[in-house]
């Protein structure tokens, strides 16, 4: 079980007022409160490795979807996965070009998954070993409600299958296939972004085994 | 009599929130849940999949069936709370046991609105917001072919779709001029009723039912419904789904300040020491309308019990406010909407696109997205409905917001870098 503090904090620093109601159900107070969930879980084993974008590296050749599709395909073989399989596989990233930009975006398994709080399947969970937000196809309903509650718009419809779809961080493998694809290095799985440079190579040089090793 | 430190009364959405919020920071403090209903908890939602196909109720639970003992939560199901005593912090329940607590949420949910219309209390005669309405409507349906559902509500469109699956001729009965008239737009309603049209399903709208009808021979069954303008419509069952009023009769009989539902402050409190509320049965925050309203929608119960629960546990937490939100899929259409739709008056902008069977509207008052609906492809709907949350001024951009290629980076860096991408260097 984790050790988990609780810590107080802002993620905005702009504020609204908060109306109070009183007797007669009219507004009487304004008390100015602080914006979005204002707490923060700070656990001390908290190792939620996460796949961050650099945004500056991305050449927006699309190649992050490619691979998590081809991850998530049924016979791991591009020509079959993309013309022959049925239902289609998915990719659970999406690339996202504007002017010079390009943003490679996908699930970031938040400390507060606003997602799993909207579920109505309960088919959203928060996996105990990994801490990943974690999916139950089975569960899911395909009712989309998650998909309105993500402020990134990280979950696929699969319409084929009437349910979501979303990032799983490869589970099994040593590294998310769109990380270790990735050409241009512009996608790393790290512990947090303010983590050292060390950590940073370190999974570059991982992910360069496991693409020299295959 | 049994002592606990947090009690927990209704075992929904509202209630599952805080318990797990609980527990996420006191692992040893006695929770206790108590629901009238006799099972673990389930998706209220899913209800329309059990009339439809008879899916059993382990299918529908939200929560796993262990849920309450991995928590360590003693669960009592099937007992209704009866009495509140708000100054000696006791519960008392329909079986005459009581139950004295440190912090108590009320998390009671709603019950269905049943109008006074002739004939409503006949047999056939059903609402639609829990597994045993479920139940009963299956075991009384028989070879039962049209029925009338009362209400074109989201209620009442589920209720249809479950009927229609089973083979009923449906009749939607909907008092105003179109069905989901306040969750969605004209645009994506007439998506809607197109769909359900052509499911054959009919819909009469701007319309009631003044009476439901017998025949003679037979004055305990349902033979027909008469409308205000004095049309038959012949059928042998009647869903009521006009909508639900908060469940406040507990927090009234402890002296809870209740308006149209339990007033709570930004920490769900209401206005009894130690007393919580949260979801269908309370009034909370909603950040479009800058004010306390009732939002009976599933995410708003769970995230107030949340935050309830992190109150009570002794971590100050505040709440940040829902607004009105729904996604559906029924009879094929997937649209997902929040906040207001439809404009009121001209000082709101409006931005919309439609190529088919994709639509896209955002409402826009002061420079702030107040609400949207997409319907077809609705994956980047919720990063609008964060715009909303947020009150972001959009007006550099708010062309872009509902054209193909919208997406995080036509929106500030400060709203996706620190999540997803590492600072640039
Ligand atoms: C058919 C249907 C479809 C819906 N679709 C959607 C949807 O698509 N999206 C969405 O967001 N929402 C939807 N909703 C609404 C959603 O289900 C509710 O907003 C949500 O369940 C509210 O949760 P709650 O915890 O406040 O209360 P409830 O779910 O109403 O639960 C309250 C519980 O408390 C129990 N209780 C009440 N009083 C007592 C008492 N005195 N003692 C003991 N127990 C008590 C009740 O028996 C009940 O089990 C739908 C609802 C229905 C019925
Ligand atoms: S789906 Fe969205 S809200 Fe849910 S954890 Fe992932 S990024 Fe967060
Ligand atoms: S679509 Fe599936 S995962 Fe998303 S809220 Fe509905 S049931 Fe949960």
């Amino acid at each position: 079980m984790f050790i988990l503090k609780l810590q107080l904090f802002y993620m905005k620093s702009h504020k609204f007022e908060f109306k109070k109601l009183d007797k007669k159900g009219e507004r009487c107070s304004n008390t100015e409160i602080g914006f979005l969930l204002p707490y923060r879980l700070e656990s001390l084993e908290y190792f939620m490795k996460k796949i961050y974008s650099r945004d500056e590296f991305c050449i927006g050749c699309h190649l992050c979807e490619v691979y998590c599709r081809l991850q998530h395909s049924e016979s791991g073989n591009l020509l079959k996965a993309f013309k022959k399989e049925f239902p289609h596989p998915l990719a659970a990233v999406r690339v996202e070009e504007k002017g010079n930009l390009a943003l490679s975006v996908r699930c970031q398994h938040c400390e507060e998954p606003l997602c799993l709080y909207a579920c109505l399947g309960g088919a959203l969970s928060r996996n105990a070993e990994s801490d990943m937000v974690s999916y139950n196809p089975v569960k899911c309903i395909g009712c989309w409600s998650c998909i309105l509650a993500c402020p990134f718009g990280a979950i696929k419809q699969d319409k084929e299958q009437k349910r979501i779809f979303k990032c799983d961080l490869c589970i099994g493998e040593a590294m998310p296939a769109c990380v270790t694809n990735c050409p241009n290095e512009a996608l790393v799985y790290i512990d947090s972004p303010e983590n050292d440079s060390d950590r940073l190579c370190d999974n570059h040089n991982q992910a360069e085994k496991i693409k020299g090793g295959v | 009599m049994e002592e606990v430190k947090y009690l927990i009364i209704g075992n929904s959405a509202g209630g599952i929130g805080a318990a797990e919020a609980i527990r996420q920071v006191d692992d040893d403090g006695a929770v206790g849940i108590v629901s009238a209903e006799p099972y673990p908890a389930y998706s209220r939602v899913r209800i329309s999949e059990h009339l439809a196909c008879g899916c059993p109720l382990e299918d529908i639970l939200f929560r796993p069936a262990d849920f309450y003992e991995t928590n360590d939560i003693h669960f009592i199901p099937g007992r209704k709370a009866e009495g509140l005593d708000a100054k000696a912090h006791i519960i008392r329940l329909d079986d005459n046991t009581e139950i004295s607590w440190q912090k108590l949420l009320l998390a009671t949910g709603g019950l269905p609105i049943m109008p006074p219309i002739k004939g409503i209390n006949k047999k056939g005669v059903f609402s639609f917001t829990n597994l045993d309405d479920a139940i009963q409507i299956d075991k009384y349906l028989g070879d039962i072919g049209e029925a009338v559902v009362i209400g074109g509500g989201l209620i009442g469109v589920s209720a249809t779709e479950a009927l229609v699956k089973r083979g009923v001729r449906v009749t939607v009965v909907e008092m105003k001029e179109r069905i989901l008239n306040t969750i969605l737009d004209e645009e994506t309603s007439a998506m809607e009723a197109a769909a359900m049209k052509q499911a054959g399903v009919e819909i009469i709208a701007g319309s009631t039912v003044t009476e439901i009808n017998s025949d003679k021979a037979n004055p305990e069954k349902i033979s027909s419904v008469t409308l205000d303008d004095e049309r038959v419509i012949p059928c042998r069952l009647v869903i009521v789904a006009i909508g639900v009023t908060p469940r406040t009769e507990l927090a009234a009989s402890g002296g809870i300040e209740v308006n149209r539902g339990i007033s709570v402050d930004s920490s769900m409190a209401t206005s009894q020491p130690d007393i919580y509320a949260c979801g269908d049965v309370a009034e909370t925050y909603d950040f479009v309308y800058g004010e306390n309203r009732l939002n009976p929608i599933w995410p708003s119960a769970y995230l107030g019990g949340r935050v309830a629960g992190f109150n009570m546990a002794g971590v100050p937490t505040i709440y940040q406010g829902s607004t009105v939100m729904n996604t559906m899929k029924y009879f094929g259409v997937d649209i997902a909407s929040a906040g207001i739709t439809v404009p009121p008056d001209d000082s709101y902008r409006v931005f919309s696109h439609r190529n088919c069977d994709i639509y896209r509207k955002v409402v826009i008052k002061d420079n702030c997205v107040v609400g949207m609906v997409f319907a077809g492809d609705i994956e980047k709907s919720g990063i609008i409905f964060n715009l909303i949350k947020e009150r972001l001024d959009v007006s550099q951009f708010c062309e872009l917001l509902t054209t193909d290629d919208f997406g995080l980076t036509c929106l500030p860096e400060e709203l996706w870098r620190p999540q997803l991408a590492l600072p640039a260097n």
